[in-house]
């Protein structure tokens, strides 16, 4: 039997030129009995190979180990052990800590220290080092310690093996034959060129001798293997993978022990939270069905072992409440009675019937998903508190493997093959990926590279073999792994980007294989919002609202009439263009409503070809039917239609009679579908089981087409359940307390779908008055100011650009009781000269009489400064007042936002718009009527879904013009529809049944001209 | 005083149109690749709607026909010194400001030219056979002139009140600030060259750096500060980007010529002649080789050098298609028609290249070459004259002769070493795939044999 003891994968970035998967699947094919993954200072290919023979059965042992390289020392560590391994991912660790992100630096102690891990040497061929390490090897290591014997047929496999004989003999050191793998299939050989090619940074053909010359670095098959190497070698090497025993299904989580206090089991302590929480959640009592469902759910946590899981959670929601952080828990477990009384999340399960069951099910052994969203500018806080509980060493990140895509495989295999830069630059922004019916590939010809050409050909071939290679680890955005001891003894931890952050070097996809949890810990601006909204009224009433407040209030039919007409800029998610225009046509009047609406407007529903048929059949216009009562149960609650990612796993579960685990791989294939292609294995089997269990074959294909169109983009219930939860309460607070909501809005910027630019514009369109920048009013952040009845916005400092945090902070705290009087009493506050200088362009000063062109040059005047000038009134010559327009594009350039004309209301002034319709008057136009309209352009969307389709937002002083343009359209006009800031557009104007309208250009006319210095920042969104 | 700046927009498109007579119908932009701009649009670009300034993407969706070429100071500059050059020899006063622009004073040619006017007729008659597109503006400096230019005053100012009055209409945007200047001019409102001369120079001076204050009173005309005077270089050089992949050299005729008109134009004017040329062929991606052409006797009239190029390129074989083309001439002599001691002190200097060359001649080109190692893998590309800069050493098993072609395996030998595998090459059309033994025949010799991929058997080495 044959043993590769040296193999590496692609994870061995650059060099291996075959997936772990590939690997351990052709060597069980080749008769194989043992392979080790050995990458280069690296586990992280190894769950995947795990998975892999778990998946396919594959007769074949895996051995855990990784390749060194130390100065010109090269050797292999196997694993036999529990032991060695944590031995082995505490080597990788400390080598990946003392260097920066992607490389290692070992030192002699690591080696020295090693006490479980099996040596193979691969002798450097030269006498001298060779005898140094050997006698240093035979001192240290002799009981543990091969030499790694390669037959390469590269010309040199005669001096070697003389060596290996000759080394072998003189310090009594057993060999065992390998081949260092690095390919699965000698057909990978131009792909390890091309990586290595790309790792030198130089082509394939300037290579030359350092390439490999053959494909002997392949998986062999086992009559060669014998035939290139002594019987006694290979045996030795059987041996030797005889002797390693570790699995990674040794691995054994364990989450940390502090959090369950003595005398307490993880079961009754978790008991015990609830009912305290059942107190606090459910004062007035329980009732007996709520109590039902809690003991249901806290019988499932059980029996999964989950409670560590859930404590940990609330054990980090408790911080974030002792914080006045807030927060929201979504996922499948989220919306459960227990994380309710948890106060994980704030879904109240009175108001939404969601079954805990349909979420965490121990018939598909899924791991618990409890995502928790926190407040973005204080998700910080709270990983302080987890690396500060926990200690680092416990914790770390999940990590993401970045792969090829398209654009970035295409540049470095073209780079490989000598073509030109600037060439490939000009290619891949000519290539429209997006186009489904011409293939990148088809595309090439048109941009001047000839088909037949053999490179080109090549081209093509490496790029695809290339796409979804892994190219470096980089972090997952908030996924922690807590463990009871020190993480580093059970997956190896490397530096990651950003400075104090580690990662381990394992993904989400690997935790889940191998059962290990992680706990997300997101960020979410909207929260941050909300809070300062929470804040704003807290100020202002003795009972403030908070979330379960609002929820518990119910559906409130003002809040959903103010939904549906769309009027939702600055909410949350259902602020977005296609998101506003699917409202009028959807109509929520519930909170379930709003779940549909948040999960329908995504690609997966789009594409599958869901929406038409949920909005006919919830307007009653189609009868809802169900091929059978199975059927019924799944997808009753979206009247037939498949929404939900949850609801096609379901399906091919009550239908097709997928089992537990095969429903959990169709989910993972969904998701990697357009990677890997994988989900097509279960075509047959999903129409196959709906027909055997008495479904026609067209529904069954239909079914199928569903869930390829579901793709990666299929949004889950269980997040759009909570997400649900935070669009109410925004909306609620947006209809009731406008004011507030956007002062929250506009001081957790950057965060949504809009400037604050246009937040400002919605706010007045809203009769809201908002009050410019002033130094003797405006605090750093945005205020609110009473007046009379009404409640005004104040912009605050933090607007004007250029102006430093502190000077801001320091003109806000240092302002005299009432205001200062002179730009030398700000001069006191030893401003720094760049700061008083943006104040004045926004106009900030013009309290103290001067224009903003005057302030601005008084302060640029150096010998103001000096104290014996200070009193005296520099008499100056310069005389210039900026016009309408000129302060338009002061306040843009200044702040972004500009409160005393829009510019097309300024365009106005000077030019006959009598032919042309304002937004406000568009409800006035007769559908398909001609229209004339003139806005800035705010948005450009060109969203994959619609073919060729670019939506335009133009907006004029009277409110937002949604125009659709057709590709057709746009190439005839390229020039004005690429380059207009200012965009006149004659069209037709369509109004559907519920009244969204929208403009259908025909004629594009850039009148950009018009206004040439003024700059409308527009946000475009391809 | 009074200085003429001329500002060129486009000049690599300009000479590429001269050189090549490059269509105009197709649209073709000069792109920065760092600053991903493009900086010269030729009419049809510009039809296009097409700008300086915009990026490639942008440029790319706006015209699907277009053709990009890379934008290279080193080649504007040395057309510059080219114009430069030839105006040299009608003006003495000029000032180069690379890589696009030259300032020619005025007011000392008049002597010569009569008057301002017919001075200016002299530069522009000159520049007018280059064929370049240009800007300019004329003031009392260098920097005035440069503030009407970069206006496109394009009129020959002469007198200080059209100056004046063409100054007050030009918009700050035409000074030479740099940006955090250029900000605070229009942050405090002042858009206009007007606007800024009105202010007091007291004013300014206590808001600027003395050196925009000495700027702006050379705007003025109240100083003058100096500048270094062009004169002509030794060596003539330059290099034109043909506007396409040639693969042939009879294409390359009229990019060659008209470098050398460019080359006799400036003998003619430096009363002096050469007698090698140095050619320089540039390709994408391999390095660019060098074709020297020689002629027994210094010359330098186009006529004679172009028949002795084109003599010399029918040899030439392309190995890859021609993306610019290089003239350098670094031996120039004095024209003297009556010396006839050419030959005397010159033989040792000549005598390698001499040899060579007539060897070359002789042999052909290909015949004569170097061994070198080459850093490859396959046997048959090892002798490959090669420049790597990491020479290897030979493997062990390579023998000191190889046979071209490979001649089959015909008599019985015993196999002493082996095997080594090649299996390369894919990338280039010599794919390879064999295994490589050292055989013993019977005779006694030790031959390089393999076995191709066919299982047949040859010889393609002999042992020393």
């Amino acid at each position: 039997m044959i043993s590769e003891l040296f193999c590496q994968s692609n994870f061995s970035f650059l060099t291996g030129a075959s997936s772990p998967e590939e690997l351990v699947t052709t060597a069980s094919f080749l008769g194989y009995q043992s392979l080790a993954l050995t990458d280069e200072c690296s586990v992280a290919g190894v769950v995947r190979a795990y998975a892999e023979i778990k998946r396919s059965n594959l007769p074949v042992n895996l051995i855990v180990g990784s390749f060194f390289r130390y100065h010109k020392f090269e050797f292999v560590l196997l694993c036999p052990t529990r032991s060695a391994y944590s031995e082995l991912c505490r080597i990788i660790t400390q080598a990946r800590r003392r260097a920066d992100k992607g490389e290692y630096i070992l030192e002699e102690w690591d080696l020295a220290s090693i006490r479980h891990c099996l040596i193979l040497w691969l002798p450097s061929g030269n006498a001298e080092t060779d005898n140094e390490r050997a006698d240093w090897l035979v001192r240290f290591h002799a009981q543990r310690c091969w030499i790694a014997a390669q037959r390469l047929l590269d010309g040199a496999d005669h001096e070697r093996f003389e060596n290996y004989t000759r080394l072998s003999q003189t310090y009594t050191l057993p060999v065992v034959a390998c081949t260092g793998v690095l390919m699965h299939h000698r057909d990978r050989l131009p792909t390890q060129h091309v990586l290595h090619a790309i790792r030198e940074r130089t082509t394939v053909a300037k290579l030359g001798q350092h390439a490999l010359a053959n494909a002997e670095r392949a998986l062999r098959p086992a009559q060669k293997m014998r035939k290139l190497y002594p019987a006694d070698w290979i045996q030795t090497a059987s041996e030797l993978a005889g002797q390693c025993h570790f699995s990674l299904q040794e691995l054994k989580y364990q989450y940390p022990a502090e959090l369950v206090p003595a005398g307490h089991t993880p079961g009754s302590y978790l008991r015990e939270c609830v009912e305290a929480g059942i107190q606090r959640r459910f004062p007035e009592g329980v009732s007996e069905d709520i109590r039902a469902l809690i003991e249901k759910e806290l019988t499932l946590i059980a029996e999964q072992q989950y409670e560590y899981f859930f404590l940990t959670l609330y054990d980090i929601v408790q911080f974030a409440q002792s914080q006045s952080i807030l927060y929201q828990g979504r996922g499948s477990a989220a919306n459960s009675v227990v994380c309710y009384c948890l106060e994980i999340t704030a879904v109240d399960p009175r108001q939404i019937n969601v079954l805990f069951e349909r979420f965490i099910s121990k018939e598909r052994d899924e791991p618990p998903d409890i995502d928790v969203d926190f407040e973005h500018e204080r998700r910080e806080e709270v990983i302080q508190y987890i690396y500060q509980k926990y200690g680092r060493e416990r914790t770390a990140l999940a990590a993401t493997v970045i792969c090829y895509r398209f654009k970035s495989a295409f540049r470095d295999v073209g780079k490989a093959l000598g073509f030109a830069e600037s060439q490939l630059s000009y290619i891949i922004t000519k290539i429209n990926r997006r186009d489904r019916t011409i293939p990148w590939q088809s595309q090439l010809s048109k941009l001047g590279l000839a088909p037949d050409n053999p490179a080109v050909k090549q081209l093509v071939v490496l790029v695809e073999s290339l796409l979804g290679f892994p190219r470096h680890l980089s972090q997952h955005v908030g996924g922690f792994v807590i463990s009871s001891g020190p993480l580093h003894e059970l997956v190896p931890i490397e530096n990651a980007s950003m400075p104090e952050r580690t990662v381990i070097q394992w993904d989400k996809d690997d935790l889940e294989t191998l059962g290990l949890l992680k706990v997300d810990v997101l960020a979410l601006g909207m929260l941050t919002a909300i809070r300062k909204t929470f804040d704003y009224l807290k100020a202002r009433y003795p009972v403030a609202p908070d979330i379960p407040f609002i929820t518990r209030l119910g559906d409130d039919p003002q809040v959903y009439d103010m939904i549906c007409e769309a009027d939702t800029v600055g909410v949350f998610q259902i602020e977005s263009r296609a998101q506003m225009s699917m409202l009028p046509r959807l109509r929520p009047r519930c909170y379930y409503d709003l779940v549909v609406q948040i999960a329908i407007v995504r690609p997966g529903p789009i594409q599958g070809d869901m929406v038409h048929p949920y909005l006919l059949r919830r307007h009653g216009r189609e009868p809802v039917s169900y091929p059978s009562d199975a059927v019924a149960g799944v997808l009753s609650r979206t009247m037939g239609v498949p929404i939900f990612q949850e609801q096609v796993i379901q399906l091919a579960m009550v239908a097709a009679g997928f089992s537990g685990g095969e429903a959990d791989q169709l989910r993972r294939a969904m998701a990697s579908w357009k990677k890997d292609g994988r989900i097509y294995e279960f075509r047959d089997k999903l129409v196959r089981g709906m027909q055997q269990k008495g479904y026609d074959e067209a529904y069954a294909t239909q079914v199928f087409e569903q869930i390829k169109g579901f793709g990666g983009y299929g949004f889950p219930e269980s997040h759009s359940a909570s997400f649900a939860v935070l669009a109410y309460v925004s909306c609620w607070l947006k209809h009731y307390f406008p004011a507030e909501f956007y002062t929250g809005l506009l001081n957790s910027w950057p965060m949504g779908f809009y400037t604050p630019s246009q937040l400002i514009q919605d706010a007045r369109r809203h009769n809201i008055e908002v009050r410019p920048v002033c130094v003797n009013h405006s605090d750093y952040d945005h205020s609110l100011e009473q007046h009379q009845q009404n409640v005004a916005i104040r912009l605050g400092l933090r607007l004007v650009k250029g102006l430093s945090e502190q000077g801001a902070r320091q003109v806000a705290s240092c302002r005299p009781e009432h205001g200062y009087t002179s730009v030398n009493a700000l001069n006191h506050l030893g401003l720094h000269r760049d700061d008083m200088e943006a104040l004045a362009s926004a106009d900030a000063l013009r309290a103290f009489g001067n224009n903003r062109y005057a302030a601005r040059w008084e302060l640029m005047d150096t010998q103001r400064s000096l104290p014996l000038f200070e009193e005296q009134n520099g008499y100056s010559t310069f005389a210039l007042t900026p016009s309408k327009s000129d302060s338009l594009v002061e306040d843009y350039a200044a702040t972004s936002v500009s409160l005393n004309a829009h510019p097309i209301g300024l365009l106005r002034e000077y030019h006959d718009f009598s032919k042309l319709t304002s937004a406000s008057q568009l409800s006035q136009v007769p559908n398909k009527g001609v229209v004339h309209v003139i806005g800035c352009v705010t948005g450009r969307q060109a969203p994959g879904t619609a073919s060729g389709v670019t939506f335009l937002t133009l907006e004029d002083d009277t409110g937002n013009i949604n125009t659709v343009i057709w590709q057709a359209t746009a190439r005839a006009q390229q020039a004005a529809y690429l380059n207009a800031s200012i965009l006149q557009v004659d069209g037709i104007l369509e109004r559907s049944p519920e009244g969204v309208i929208h403009v259908i250009a025909g004629k594009l006319t850039d009148r950009s001209a018009w206004l040439d210095n003024l700059h409308v920042p527009s946000r475009d969104f391809h | 005083m009074l200085w003429v700046y001329i500002q060129f927009t486009r000049l690599t498109l300009d000479f590429l149109a001269r050189t090549a007579g490059h269509p105009d119908h197709e649209p073709v932009v000069i792109y920065h690749p760092q600053n991903n701009t493009l900086v010269q649009c030729n009419d049809a670009a510009l039809e296009a709607e097409l700008k300086p300034g915009m990026g490639l993407a942008h440029a790319a969706a706006l015209a699907s026909n277009l053709q990009i070429l890379n934008y290279s100071e080193d080649t504007e500059r040395a057309h510059l010194q080219a114009i430069a050059a030839r105006l040299y020899q009608v003006a003495s006063d000029i000032v180069v400001f690379n890589p696009a622009a030259l300032a020619v004073r005025l007011d000392n040619l008049s002597q010569y030219y009569g008057t301002l006017t017919a001075a200016w007729s002299t530069l522009t008659r000159e520049l007018s056979p280059m064929g370049v597109t240009f800007s300019f503006g004329s003031g009392w400096s260098v920097e005035c002139a440069r503030v009407l230019a970069m206006a496109n005053s394009n009129a020959l100012n002469t007198d200080s009140q059209s100056i004046r009055s063409c100054l007050a209409r030009c918009t700050v945007a035409c000074l030479q600030l740099d940006n955090k200047q250029a900000a605070s001019f229009s942050r405090v409102g002042i858009q206009t060259v007007k606007q800024l001369l009105a202010l007091p120079l007291a004013e300014l001076g206590q808001r600027f750096s003395n050196e925009l204050i000495r700027y702006i009173t050379a705007v003025r005309g109240e100083t003058f500060p100096t500048h270094p005077l062009f004169r002509p270089g030794d060596t003539f050089q330059r290099r034109v980007d043909v506007g396409y992949e040639i693969d042939n050299t009879q294409h390359l005729q009229p990019y060659i010529t008209g470098l050398l008109e460019e080359l006799c134009v400036y003998l003619r004017l430096s009363n002096r002649c050469t007698s090698e040329l140095s050619f320089t062929l540039y390709y994408r991606e391999t390095d660019a080789d060098t074709i020297q052409v020689r002629s027994a006797e210094p010359q330098f009239q186009v006529e004679q050098w172009r028949t002795l190029t084109e003599l010399q390129l029918d040899t030439v074989q392309l190995s890859a298609p021609v993306i610019s083309v290089g003239l350098e001439v670094k031996q120039l002599e004095a024209l003297n028609p009556d010396s006839q001691d050419f030959f005397e002190n010159r033989q040792q200097y000549f005598a390698h290249k001499q040899l060579i060359s007539r060897l070359q001649a002789r042999l052909g080109e290909q015949s004569v070459s170097q061994p070198h190692l080459a850093n490859e893998h396959r046997v048959e590309k090892l002798s490959e004259p090669d420049d790597l800069p990491e020479p290897t050493s030979p493997s062990r098993w390579q023998p000191a002769f190889l046979l071209d072609p490979p001649l089959p395996l015909t008599t019985a030998t015993q196999i002493t070493f082996g095997p080594v595998r090649i299996h390369t090459g894919w990338w280039d059309k010599q794919s390879v795939k064999r295994d490589y033994f050292i055989a013993k025949s019977e005779d006694g010799r030790y031959l390089q044999v393999y076995r191709d991929h066919h299982q047949q058997w040859w010889v393609q080495g002999l042992y020393a």
